[in-house]
Protein backbone atom coordinates (compact mmCIF):
# COMPACT_ATOMS: atom_id res chain seq x y z
CA UNK A 1 0.00 0.00 0.00
CA UNK A 2 2.85 2.15 0.98
CA UNK A 3 4.57 1.86 -2.45
CA UNK A 4 1.28 2.71 -4.25
CA UNK A 5 0.75 6.00 -1.55
CA UNK A 6 4.35 7.15 -2.56
CA UNK A 7 3.30 6.69 -6.37
CA UNK A 8 0.00 8.35 -6.59
CA UNK A 9 2.14 10.99 -4.28
CA UNK A 10 4.51 11.64 -6.51
CA UNK A 11 2.25 11.82 -9.43
CA UNK A 12 0.27 14.58 -8.03
CA UNK A 13 3.26 16.80 -7.80
CA UNK A 14 4.43 15.54 -11.21
CA UNK A 15 1.65 15.57 -13.36
CA UNK A 16 0.50 19.58 -12.37
CA UNK A 17 -2.69 18.25 -10.63
CA UNK A 18 -1.78 18.63 -7.34
CA UNK A 19 -0.47 22.37 -7.67
CA UNK A 20 -3.90 23.03 -9.60
CA UNK A 21 -5.95 21.70 -6.92
CA UNK A 22 -4.27 23.45 -4.02
CA UNK A 23 -3.93 26.25 -6.00
CA UNK A 24 -8.01 26.23 -6.58
CA UNK A 25 -8.47 25.45 -3.18
CA UNK A 26 -6.39 28.28 -1.76
CA UNK A 27 -8.21 30.85 -3.71
CA UNK A 28 -11.52 29.44 -3.15
CA UNK A 29 -10.79 29.42 0.92
CA UNK A 30 -8.89 32.41 0.94
CA UNK A 31 -12.07 34.27 -0.74
CA UNK A 32 -14.06 32.64 1.64
CA UNK A 33 -12.12 33.73 4.55
CA UNK A 34 -11.38 37.29 3.44
CA UNK A 35 -14.98 38.14 2.42
CA UNK A 36 -16.99 35.65 4.99
CA UNK A 37 -14.74 36.78 7.99
CA UNK A 38 -12.49 39.42 7.66
CA UNK A 39 -14.17 41.93 5.30
CA UNK A 40 -17.36 41.27 7.41
CA UNK A 41 -15.96 41.27 10.34
CA UNK A 42 -17.35 38.02 11.31
CA UNK A 43 -15.41 35.60 13.98
CA UNK A 44 -17.14 32.83 13.49
CA UNK A 45 -15.12 30.06 11.77
CA UNK A 46 -18.62 28.08 11.19
CA UNK A 47 -19.46 30.09 7.85
CA UNK A 48 -16.54 29.62 6.53
CA UNK A 49 -16.51 25.75 6.93
CA UNK A 50 -20.39 25.62 5.76
CA UNK A 51 -18.61 27.32 2.75
CA UNK A 52 -15.71 25.25 2.56
CA UNK A 53 -18.03 22.12 2.13
CA UNK A 54 -19.74 23.67 -1.33
CA UNK A 55 -16.22 24.48 -2.28
CA UNK A 56 -14.78 20.84 -1.69
CA UNK A 57 -17.52 19.43 -3.07
CA UNK A 58 -16.61 20.59 -6.78
CA UNK A 59 -13.25 20.03 -6.60
CA UNK A 60 -12.33 16.82 -5.07
CA UNK A 61 -13.22 15.04 -8.44
CA UNK A 62 -10.24 17.04 -9.76
CA UNK A 63 -8.18 14.61 -8.14
CA UNK A 64 -10.29 11.59 -8.40
CA UNK A 65 -11.18 11.54 -12.04
CA UNK A 66 -7.92 10.16 -13.04
CA UNK A 67 -7.54 7.33 -10.29
CA UNK A 68 -8.35 4.63 -12.20
CA UNK A 69 -9.28 5.89 -15.27
CA UNK A 70 -5.82 6.87 -16.22
CA UNK A 71 -4.43 3.31 -15.12
CA UNK A 72 -7.21 1.65 -17.79
CA UNK A 73 -6.14 4.49 -20.71
CA UNK A 74 -2.22 3.56 -20.12
CA UNK A 75 -2.86 0.39 -19.31
CA UNK A 76 -0.45 0.46 -16.30
CA UNK A 77 -3.27 -1.46 -14.42
CA UNK A 78 -1.69 -4.06 -16.21
CA UNK A 79 1.94 -3.61 -14.02
CA UNK A 80 -0.33 -3.18 -10.50
CA UNK A 81 -2.29 -6.39 -11.02
CA UNK A 82 0.69 -8.54 -12.26
CA UNK A 83 2.49 -7.28 -9.43
CA UNK A 84 2.72 -8.54 -5.76
CA UNK A 85 -0.15 -6.30 -4.43
CA UNK A 86 -3.92 -7.43 -3.45
CA UNK A 87 -6.14 -5.07 -5.06
CA UNK A 88 -6.88 -3.70 -1.44
CA UNK A 89 -4.06 -2.24 -1.25
CA UNK A 90 -4.52 -0.75 -4.67
CA UNK A 91 -7.10 0.98 -3.54
CA UNK A 92 -6.62 2.21 -0.07
CA UNK A 93 -3.03 3.38 -1.47
CA UNK A 94 -4.71 5.73 -3.98
CA UNK A 95 -7.42 6.46 -1.26
CA UNK A 96 -5.18 8.01 1.09
CA UNK A 97 -2.84 9.65 -1.29
CA UNK A 98 -5.94 11.58 -2.23
CA UNK A 99 -6.91 12.40 1.41
CA UNK A 100 -3.41 13.35 1.91
CA UNK A 101 -3.27 15.91 -0.89
CA UNK A 102 -6.64 17.56 0.61
CA UNK A 103 -5.24 16.83 3.85
CA UNK A 104 -2.31 19.15 3.04
CA UNK A 105 -5.17 22.07 1.63
CA UNK A 106 -6.62 21.80 4.83
CA UNK A 107 -3.54 22.16 6.99
CA UNK A 108 -3.14 25.25 5.37
CA UNK A 109 -6.53 26.60 6.15
CA UNK A 110 -5.16 25.94 9.65
CA UNK A 111 -4.26 29.37 9.16
CA UNK A 112 -7.26 30.83 9.59
CA UNK A 113 -8.87 29.82 13.25
CA UNK A 114 -5.31 30.59 14.11
CA UNK A 115 -6.08 34.35 12.56
CA UNK A 116 -9.33 34.63 14.17
CA UNK A 117 -7.84 33.49 17.28
CA UNK A 118 -5.51 36.10 17.65
CA UNK A 119 -7.69 38.97 16.97
CA UNK A 120 -9.32 37.25 19.76
CA UNK A 121 -12.11 34.66 18.68
CA UNK A 122 -10.73 31.27 19.80
CA UNK A 123 -13.07 28.29 19.97
CA UNK A 124 -11.20 25.37 19.75
CA UNK A 125 -13.80 22.59 19.62
CA UNK A 126 -15.82 24.27 17.52
CA UNK A 127 -12.70 24.26 15.18
CA UNK A 128 -12.07 20.62 15.61
CA UNK A 129 -15.18 19.51 15.49
CA UNK A 130 -15.71 21.33 11.83
CA UNK A 131 -12.30 19.48 10.87
CA UNK A 132 -13.35 16.40 11.84
CA UNK A 133 -16.49 16.47 9.69
CA UNK A 134 -15.01 18.38 6.51
CA UNK A 135 -12.18 14.83 7.06
CA UNK A 136 -15.26 12.76 7.45
CA UNK A 137 -17.05 14.11 4.39
CA UNK A 138 -14.04 14.48 2.53
CA UNK A 139 -13.32 10.34 2.65
CA UNK A 140 -16.47 9.79 1.45
CA UNK A 141 -16.85 11.90 -1.46
CA UNK A 142 -13.13 10.87 -2.71
CA UNK A 143 -14.36 6.80 -2.11
CA UNK A 144 -17.20 8.33 -4.23
CA UNK A 145 -15.10 9.36 -6.64
CA UNK A 146 -12.81 6.67 -7.01
CA UNK A 147 -15.52 4.39 -7.44
CA UNK A 148 -16.95 5.91 -9.70
CA UNK A 149 -13.05 6.07 -11.84
CA UNK A 150 -13.38 2.60 -11.95
CA UNK A 151 -15.80 1.96 -14.72
CA UNK A 152 -13.98 4.21 -17.10
CA UNK A 153 -11.25 4.43 -18.89
CA UNK A 154 -11.72 8.33 -19.65
CA UNK A 155 -11.11 11.10 -16.95
CA UNK A 156 -13.74 13.09 -18.42
CA UNK A 157 -17.11 10.96 -17.81
CA UNK A 158 -15.46 10.16 -14.43
CA UNK A 159 -15.26 13.32 -13.61
CA UNK A 160 -19.02 14.17 -14.77
CA UNK A 161 -20.02 11.97 -12.94
CA UNK A 162 -18.71 12.31 -10.02
CA UNK A 163 -19.84 16.09 -10.15
CA UNK A 164 -23.31 14.20 -11.01
CA UNK A 165 -23.73 12.12 -8.21
CA UNK A 166 -22.41 14.53 -5.78
CA UNK A 167 -24.85 16.93 -6.79
CA UNK A 168 -27.86 14.86 -6.60
CA UNK A 169 -26.97 13.84 -2.62
CA UNK A 170 -26.28 17.64 -2.26
CA UNK A 171 -29.55 18.64 -3.61
CA UNK A 172 -31.31 16.08 -1.71
CA UNK A 173 -31.31 18.88 1.07
CA UNK A 174 -33.15 21.40 -1.28
CA UNK A 175 -35.84 18.81 -2.22
CA UNK A 176 -36.23 17.45 1.52
CA UNK A 177 -38.96 20.63 2.07
CA UNK A 178 -41.30 19.54 -0.78
CA UNK A 179 -41.56 16.19 0.03
CA UNK A 180 -44.95 15.84 1.53
CA UNK A 181 -44.37 11.33 2.63
CA UNK A 182 -43.16 11.79 5.81
CA UNK A 183 -41.57 8.07 5.54
CA UNK A 184 -39.56 9.31 2.63
CA UNK A 185 -38.61 12.70 4.53
CA UNK A 186 -37.36 10.98 7.26
CA UNK A 187 -35.14 8.78 4.70
CA UNK A 188 -34.21 11.16 3.08
CA UNK A 189 -33.00 13.10 6.52
CA UNK A 190 -31.03 9.92 7.03
CA UNK A 191 -29.01 9.80 3.79
CA UNK A 192 -28.63 13.67 3.88
CA UNK A 193 -25.55 14.74 3.04
CA UNK A 194 -25.58 18.37 4.02
CA UNK A 195 -27.47 17.95 7.43
CA UNK A 196 -25.15 14.75 8.21
CA UNK A 197 -22.18 17.72 8.09
CA UNK A 198 -23.98 20.90 9.75
CA UNK A 199 -23.48 19.20 12.96
CA UNK A 200 -20.13 19.83 12.72
CA UNK A 201 -20.02 22.74 12.10
CA UNK A 202 -21.25 23.88 15.78
CA UNK A 203 -18.38 21.74 17.21
CA UNK A 204 -21.10 18.32 17.49
CA UNK A 205 -19.55 15.46 17.68
CA UNK A 206 -22.73 12.89 16.94
CA UNK A 207 -22.06 9.60 16.05
CA UNK A 208 -24.93 9.14 14.01
CA UNK A 209 -22.82 11.26 11.76
CA UNK A 210 -19.56 10.10 12.32
CA UNK A 211 -21.23 6.50 11.35
CA UNK A 212 -23.04 8.05 8.29
CA UNK A 213 -19.82 8.78 7.13
CA UNK A 214 -17.21 5.88 7.78
CA UNK A 215 -20.05 3.81 6.57
CA UNK A 216 -20.60 5.39 3.09
CA UNK A 217 -16.69 5.81 2.83
CA UNK A 218 -16.41 2.37 3.47
CA UNK A 219 -19.35 1.14 1.59
CA UNK A 220 -17.81 2.57 -1.75
CA UNK A 221 -13.75 1.42 -1.12
CA UNK A 222 -15.39 -1.87 -0.93
CA UNK A 223 -17.36 -1.35 -3.81
CA UNK A 224 -14.04 0.21 -5.89
CA UNK A 225 -12.33 -3.01 -5.07
CA UNK A 226 -15.79 -5.24 -5.92
CA UNK A 227 -16.07 -3.41 -9.81
CA UNK A 228 -11.63 -3.84 -10.25
CA UNK A 229 -11.64 -7.49 -9.39
CA UNK A 230 -14.88 -8.40 -11.87
CA UNK A 231 -13.89 -6.17 -14.35
CA UNK A 232 -10.92 -8.51 -14.49
CA UNK A 233 -12.35 -11.36 -15.06
CA UNK B 1 8.82 -25.69 -12.00
CA UNK B 2 5.67 -23.75 -13.71
CA UNK B 3 2.95 -26.32 -13.56
CA UNK B 4 -0.35 -25.29 -16.03
CA UNK B 5 -3.18 -28.04 -15.04
CA UNK B 6 -5.99 -27.97 -17.50
CA UNK B 7 -6.75 -24.38 -17.64
CA UNK B 8 -9.44 -22.70 -19.60
CA UNK B 9 -11.10 -19.02 -20.02
CA UNK B 10 -14.95 -18.39 -20.91
CA UNK B 11 -16.31 -14.99 -21.70
CA UNK B 12 -19.99 -16.68 -22.08
CA UNK B 13 -20.03 -19.11 -24.64
CA UNK B 14 -16.80 -17.61 -26.22
CA UNK B 15 -14.11 -19.79 -25.63
CA UNK B 16 -10.36 -18.05 -26.17
CA UNK B 17 -8.41 -20.90 -24.35
CA UNK B 18 -9.54 -24.49 -23.77
CA UNK B 19 -8.00 -26.93 -21.64
CA UNK B 20 -4.52 -25.65 -22.02
CA UNK B 21 -1.91 -28.21 -19.49
CA UNK B 22 1.87 -27.81 -19.85
CA UNK B 23 4.75 -28.04 -17.39
CA UNK B 24 7.97 -25.57 -17.64
CA UNK B 25 10.99 -26.19 -15.98
CA UNK B 26 13.71 -23.81 -14.95
CA UNK B 27 16.64 -23.68 -17.94
CA UNK B 28 13.71 -23.79 -20.49
CA UNK B 29 12.97 -21.16 -23.17
CA UNK B 30 9.10 -21.94 -24.05
CA UNK B 31 8.54 -20.07 -27.42
CA UNK B 32 4.33 -19.69 -27.61
CA UNK B 33 3.66 -19.45 -31.48
CA UNK B 34 -0.06 -18.79 -32.35
CA UNK B 35 -1.70 -17.06 -35.26
CA UNK B 36 -3.74 -14.06 -34.02
CA UNK B 37 -6.29 -14.72 -32.00
CA UNK B 38 -4.79 -18.07 -31.15
CA UNK B 39 -5.23 -17.12 -27.41
CA UNK B 40 -1.47 -16.59 -26.87
CA UNK B 41 -2.06 -12.93 -25.22
CA UNK B 42 -4.75 -14.40 -22.94
CA UNK B 43 -3.08 -17.23 -21.86
CA UNK B 44 0.31 -15.29 -21.33
CA UNK B 45 -1.82 -12.81 -19.01
CA UNK B 46 -3.56 -15.41 -17.26
CA UNK B 47 -0.51 -16.88 -16.25
CA UNK B 48 0.97 -13.58 -14.90
CA UNK B 49 -1.86 -12.92 -12.87
CA UNK B 50 -3.11 -10.52 -14.50
CA UNK B 51 -7.13 -11.88 -14.89
CA UNK B 52 -8.03 -15.72 -13.42
CA UNK B 53 -8.57 -18.48 -15.23
CA UNK B 54 -12.63 -19.74 -15.75
CA UNK B 55 -10.80 -23.28 -14.44
CA UNK B 56 -8.08 -25.25 -13.54
CA UNK B 57 -5.18 -24.18 -11.87
CA UNK B 58 -1.78 -22.58 -12.11
CA UNK B 59 1.48 -22.92 -9.65
CA UNK B 60 5.25 -22.15 -9.93
CA UNK B 61 7.74 -23.15 -7.50
CA UNK B 62 4.63 -24.57 -5.08
CA UNK B 63 2.54 -21.61 -4.92
CA UNK B 64 -0.68 -21.39 -6.14
CA UNK B 65 -1.93 -18.47 -8.62
CA UNK B 66 -5.66 -18.78 -6.74
CA UNK B 67 -4.22 -19.66 -3.24
CA UNK B 68 -0.89 -18.20 -2.45
CA UNK B 69 -1.48 -15.00 -5.35
CA UNK B 70 0.97 -12.65 -4.07
CA UNK B 71 3.77 -15.00 -3.22
CA UNK B 72 2.93 -16.61 -6.98
CA UNK B 73 3.60 -12.49 -8.57
CA UNK B 74 6.65 -12.39 -6.73
CA UNK B 75 7.94 -15.03 -8.22
CA UNK B 76 7.08 -13.81 -11.92
CA UNK B 77 8.68 -11.16 -14.11
CA UNK B 78 6.18 -9.83 -17.22
CA UNK B 79 6.57 -8.13 -19.75
CA UNK B 80 3.25 -7.45 -21.57
CA UNK B 81 2.72 -6.62 -25.44
CA UNK B 82 2.75 -2.70 -24.54
CA UNK B 83 5.03 -2.05 -21.68
CA UNK B 84 2.92 -0.68 -19.11
CA UNK B 85 4.50 2.26 -18.19
CA UNK B 86 4.32 5.93 -16.20
CA UNK B 87 4.87 8.58 -18.74
CA UNK B 88 5.20 11.18 -16.24
CA UNK B 89 7.95 9.20 -14.21
CA UNK B 90 11.70 8.34 -14.74
CA UNK B 91 13.01 5.21 -15.48
CA UNK B 92 14.58 5.05 -11.77
CA UNK B 93 11.14 6.11 -10.72
CA UNK B 94 9.54 3.91 -12.46
CA UNK B 95 11.56 1.01 -11.14
CA UNK B 96 12.01 1.58 -7.67
CA UNK B 97 8.04 1.26 -8.06
CA UNK B 98 8.47 -1.90 -8.72
CA UNK B 99 11.28 -2.32 -6.43
CA UNK B 100 9.30 -1.43 -3.33
CA UNK B 101 6.57 -3.52 -4.08
CA UNK B 102 8.67 -6.77 -4.70
CA UNK B 103 9.86 -6.03 -1.59
CA UNK B 104 13.62 -4.98 -2.35
CA UNK B 105 15.15 -3.08 0.91
CA UNK B 106 16.32 0.47 0.21
CA UNK B 107 19.69 0.16 0.32
CA UNK B 108 19.73 -2.81 -2.77
CA UNK B 109 17.59 -0.67 -4.35
CA UNK B 110 19.93 1.79 -6.40
CA UNK B 111 22.35 -1.65 -7.00
CA UNK B 112 19.15 -3.71 -8.70
CA UNK B 113 17.81 -1.03 -10.62
CA UNK B 114 21.71 -0.39 -11.96
CA UNK B 115 21.97 -4.13 -12.52
CA UNK B 116 18.59 -4.57 -14.74
CA UNK B 117 19.37 -1.35 -16.60
CA UNK B 118 22.61 -2.73 -17.50
CA UNK B 119 20.98 -5.88 -18.85
CA UNK B 120 17.79 -3.57 -20.84
CA UNK B 121 21.08 -1.43 -21.90
CA UNK B 122 19.07 2.05 -20.53
CA UNK B 123 21.63 2.87 -17.47
CA UNK B 124 22.39 5.54 -19.30
CA UNK B 125 19.18 7.24 -19.33
CA UNK B 126 17.59 5.84 -16.46
CA UNK B 127 16.77 9.70 -15.32
CA UNK B 128 15.02 10.27 -17.89
CA UNK B 129 10.91 11.15 -18.23
CA UNK B 130 9.69 8.05 -19.39
CA UNK B 131 6.79 10.21 -22.00
CA UNK B 132 10.45 11.43 -23.57
CA UNK B 133 11.52 8.07 -24.74
CA UNK B 134 11.24 5.82 -28.00
CA UNK B 135 9.16 2.76 -28.49
CA UNK B 136 12.23 0.83 -28.72
CA UNK B 137 13.47 2.46 -25.22
CA UNK B 138 10.30 1.67 -23.79
CA UNK B 139 10.22 -1.89 -24.14
CA UNK B 140 13.34 -2.39 -22.82
CA UNK B 141 12.40 -0.49 -19.93
CA UNK B 142 9.50 -2.76 -19.40
CA UNK B 143 11.95 -5.55 -19.73
CA UNK B 144 14.04 -4.43 -17.18
CA UNK B 145 11.39 -3.63 -14.96
CA UNK B 146 10.37 -7.73 -15.55
CA UNK B 147 13.70 -8.46 -14.29
CA UNK B 148 14.00 -6.82 -11.02
CA UNK B 149 13.98 -9.04 -8.15
CA UNK B 150 15.19 -11.97 -10.39
CA UNK B 151 12.00 -13.75 -10.81
CA UNK B 152 12.29 -17.26 -11.51
CA UNK B 153 9.35 -17.20 -14.11
CA UNK B 154 9.90 -14.71 -16.97
CA UNK B 155 7.13 -14.09 -19.43
CA UNK B 156 7.66 -12.06 -22.40
CA UNK B 157 5.07 -10.76 -24.69
CA UNK B 158 6.80 -9.67 -28.06
CA UNK B 159 9.83 -8.82 -26.48
CA UNK B 160 11.69 -7.42 -29.67
CA UNK B 161 8.96 -5.14 -30.85
CA UNK B 162 9.99 -2.11 -31.84
CA UNK B 163 13.95 -2.72 -31.46
CA UNK B 164 16.30 -1.91 -34.04
CA UNK B 165 18.18 -4.83 -35.77
CA UNK B 166 21.48 -4.57 -33.09
CA UNK B 167 19.20 -4.36 -30.36
CA UNK B 168 17.19 -7.53 -31.25
CA UNK B 169 20.29 -9.50 -31.34
CA UNK B 170 21.26 -8.20 -28.12
CA UNK B 171 17.96 -9.04 -25.85
CA UNK B 172 17.89 -12.38 -27.82
CA UNK B 173 21.64 -12.65 -26.28
CA UNK B 174 19.40 -11.93 -22.82
CA UNK B 175 17.19 -13.88 -23.29
CA UNK B 176 18.99 -16.89 -24.20
CA UNK B 177 21.02 -15.85 -21.18
CA UNK B 178 18.42 -15.61 -18.67
CA UNK B 179 16.97 -19.33 -20.16
CA UNK B 180 19.97 -21.02 -18.43
CA UNK B 181 18.75 -19.63 -14.76
CA UNK B 182 14.99 -18.89 -15.22
CA UNK B 183 12.03 -20.27 -16.72
CA UNK B 184 11.18 -17.88 -19.69
CA UNK B 185 8.34 -17.88 -21.97
CA UNK B 186 8.22 -15.85 -24.96
CA UNK B 187 5.47 -14.68 -27.67
CA UNK B 188 6.73 -13.57 -30.93
CA UNK B 189 4.78 -13.35 -34.15
CA UNK B 190 8.80 -13.56 -35.66
CA UNK B 191 8.91 -17.20 -36.10
CA UNK B 192 12.48 -17.54 -36.89
CA UNK B 193 13.21 -15.66 -33.40
CA UNK B 194 11.01 -18.49 -31.72
CA UNK B 195 13.43 -20.82 -33.53
CA UNK B 196 16.60 -19.30 -32.60
CA UNK B 197 15.90 -18.37 -28.96
CA UNK B 198 13.54 -20.90 -27.66
CA UNK B 199 14.61 -24.85 -26.05
CA UNK B 200 10.75 -25.99 -26.83
CA UNK B 201 7.96 -24.61 -28.85
CA UNK B 202 4.37 -24.54 -27.92
CA UNK B 203 1.77 -23.78 -30.57
CA UNK B 204 -1.55 -22.74 -29.76
CA UNK B 205 -4.53 -23.06 -32.20
CA UNK B 206 -8.33 -21.68 -31.34
CA UNK B 207 -7.46 -22.04 -27.37
CA UNK B 208 -5.93 -25.57 -27.44
CA UNK B 209 -2.37 -26.92 -27.62
CA UNK B 210 -0.94 -28.34 -30.98
CA UNK B 211 2.33 -28.96 -30.46
CA UNK B 212 4.37 -28.63 -27.53
CA UNK B 213 7.76 -30.13 -28.49
CA UNK B 214 11.96 -29.11 -27.92
CA UNK B 215 12.63 -27.04 -30.57
CA UNK B 216 15.04 -28.99 -32.45
CA UNK B 217 12.25 -31.80 -32.99
CA UNK B 218 9.96 -29.32 -34.56
CA UNK B 219 12.32 -28.26 -36.59
CA UNK B 220 12.93 -31.82 -37.74
CA UNK B 221 9.09 -32.79 -38.63
CA UNK B 222 9.25 -33.92 -42.22
CA UNK B 223 6.48 -31.76 -43.58
CA UNK B 224 3.34 -33.96 -45.08
CA UNK B 225 5.06 -33.22 -48.87
CA UNK B 226 8.74 -33.84 -48.62
CA UNK B 227 10.78 -32.03 -50.78
CA UNK B 228 14.11 -33.94 -52.23
CA UNK B 229 16.60 -31.23 -53.25
CA UNK B 230 19.08 -33.01 -55.81
CA UNK B 231 22.12 -30.98 -57.39
CA UNK B 232 22.57 -33.23 -60.78
CA UNK B 233 25.86 -32.40 -63.57
CA UNK B 234 24.26 -33.23 -66.89
CA UNK B 235 21.92 -32.67 -69.54
CA UNK B 236 18.94 -31.57 -68.53
CA UNK B 237 16.34 -33.16 -70.99
CA UNK B 238 18.37 -36.35 -70.32
CA UNK B 239 18.15 -36.34 -66.70
CA UNK B 240 14.21 -35.19 -66.74
CA UNK B 241 13.59 -37.87 -68.30
CA UNK B 242 15.11 -40.59 -66.35
CA UNK B 243 13.66 -38.49 -63.33
CA UNK B 244 10.02 -39.43 -65.37
CA UNK B 245 10.64 -42.76 -64.82
CA UNK B 246 11.06 -42.62 -61.01
CA UNK B 247 7.70 -43.55 -59.04
CA UNK B 248 7.37 -41.80 -55.84
CA UNK B 249 7.68 -38.36 -57.11
CA UNK B 250 4.72 -36.17 -57.70
CA UNK B 251 6.52 -32.93 -58.71
CA UNK B 252 10.04 -31.97 -60.22
CA UNK B 253 11.00 -28.09 -60.08
CA UNK B 254 14.32 -27.00 -61.65
CA UNK B 255 16.50 -23.75 -60.84
CA UNK B 256 19.73 -22.81 -61.83
CA UNK B 257 22.57 -23.10 -59.87
CA UNK B 258 26.32 -21.43 -58.72
CA UNK B 259 27.80 -24.53 -60.54
CA UNK B 260 28.71 -24.80 -63.50
CA UNK B 261 26.65 -27.50 -65.52
CA UNK B 262 24.64 -27.94 -62.51
CA UNK B 263 21.19 -27.46 -61.95
CA UNK B 264 18.78 -28.13 -58.76
CA UNK B 265 16.26 -30.38 -58.89
CA UNK B 266 13.31 -30.12 -56.27
CA UNK B 267 11.16 -33.39 -56.00
CA UNK B 268 8.57 -33.30 -54.72
CA UNK B 269 7.56 -36.99 -53.15
CA UNK B 270 4.52 -38.61 -52.17
CA UNK B 271 3.58 -39.17 -48.88
CA UNK B 272 5.99 -41.31 -47.08
CA UNK B 273 8.46 -41.84 -50.45
CA UNK B 274 12.00 -42.04 -50.65
CA UNK B 275 13.57 -42.10 -53.94
CA UNK B 276 16.60 -41.67 -52.86
CA UNK B 277 18.36 -45.56 -53.50
CA UNK B 278 16.75 -45.41 -56.89
CA UNK B 279 17.65 -42.44 -57.76
CA UNK B 280 21.33 -43.03 -56.96
CA UNK B 281 20.77 -46.43 -59.24
CA UNK B 282 19.59 -44.52 -62.15
CA UNK B 283 20.73 -41.16 -62.50
CA UNK B 284 24.20 -41.46 -62.68
CA UNK B 285 26.15 -42.41 -65.80
CA UNK B 286 29.19 -41.21 -67.71
CA UNK B 287 27.63 -38.02 -68.13
CA UNK B 288 25.46 -37.64 -65.32
CA UNK B 289 26.63 -36.83 -61.78
CA UNK B 290 24.95 -36.27 -58.73
CA UNK B 291 26.78 -33.66 -57.16
CA UNK B 292 24.54 -32.93 -53.94
CA UNK B 293 21.60 -34.74 -52.03
CA UNK B 294 19.71 -33.38 -49.18
CA UNK B 295 16.10 -33.67 -47.55
CA UNK B 296 14.76 -30.21 -47.08
CA UNK B 297 13.28 -29.74 -43.73
CA UNK B 298 9.97 -27.46 -43.66
CA UNK B 299 10.29 -23.84 -42.39
CA UNK B 300 8.88 -23.24 -38.96
CA UNK B 301 6.59 -21.41 -40.69
CA UNK B 302 5.45 -24.06 -42.85
CA UNK B 303 5.21 -26.22 -40.02
CA UNK B 304 2.81 -23.75 -38.24
CA UNK B 305 0.75 -23.58 -40.97
CA UNK B 306 0.49 -27.13 -40.98
CA UNK B 307 -0.24 -27.29 -37.53
CA UNK B 308 -2.64 -24.66 -37.31
CA UNK B 309 -4.71 -26.12 -40.37
CA UNK B 310 -4.93 -29.51 -39.58
CA UNK B 311 -7.18 -28.58 -36.83
CA UNK B 312 -9.49 -27.02 -39.42
CA UNK B 313 -9.30 -30.29 -41.67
Amino acid sequence: MLAIYIKEMSQYFRSMVGYIFLTIMMLICGFLFTTGNLMSQNPDIKSFFSSLFNTLIFIIPILTMRQFSEEQKLKTQQLLFTLPLSIESIVLGKFFATLSMIGIGLLITLAYPLILAYLGSSALLLTLGNYLGVVLFVSMVVAIGLYISSFTDSQVVAAIVSYGVILILWLTDSLTPYITNQLLKKILAIFSLKSNYIEFTYGIFNPAGILYFLTLTGLFLILTMVNIDSRRQ
Amino acid sequence: MLIVDHISKNYGRLKPIRDISFNLERGEVLGFLGANGAGKSTTLNMLAGYFPASSGSISFDGFDIFKAQLLYKQGIGYLPEIPPLYPDMTISEQLTLVCSVKGISRKDRKEEINRVCRMGQILDVKNRLIKTMSKGYKQRIGLAQALIGRPGLLILDEPTAGLDPQQIIDIRELITDLGKEHAVIISSHILSEIASISTRILVLNKGYIVADQPSEELLNTPSKNQILNVRILGDKTKIMERLSSLSGINRVDVQECCEQGCMDYNLFLEAGADVRRNLSRILPGETISIMQMKMMNPTLEEIFIDLTSTEDD
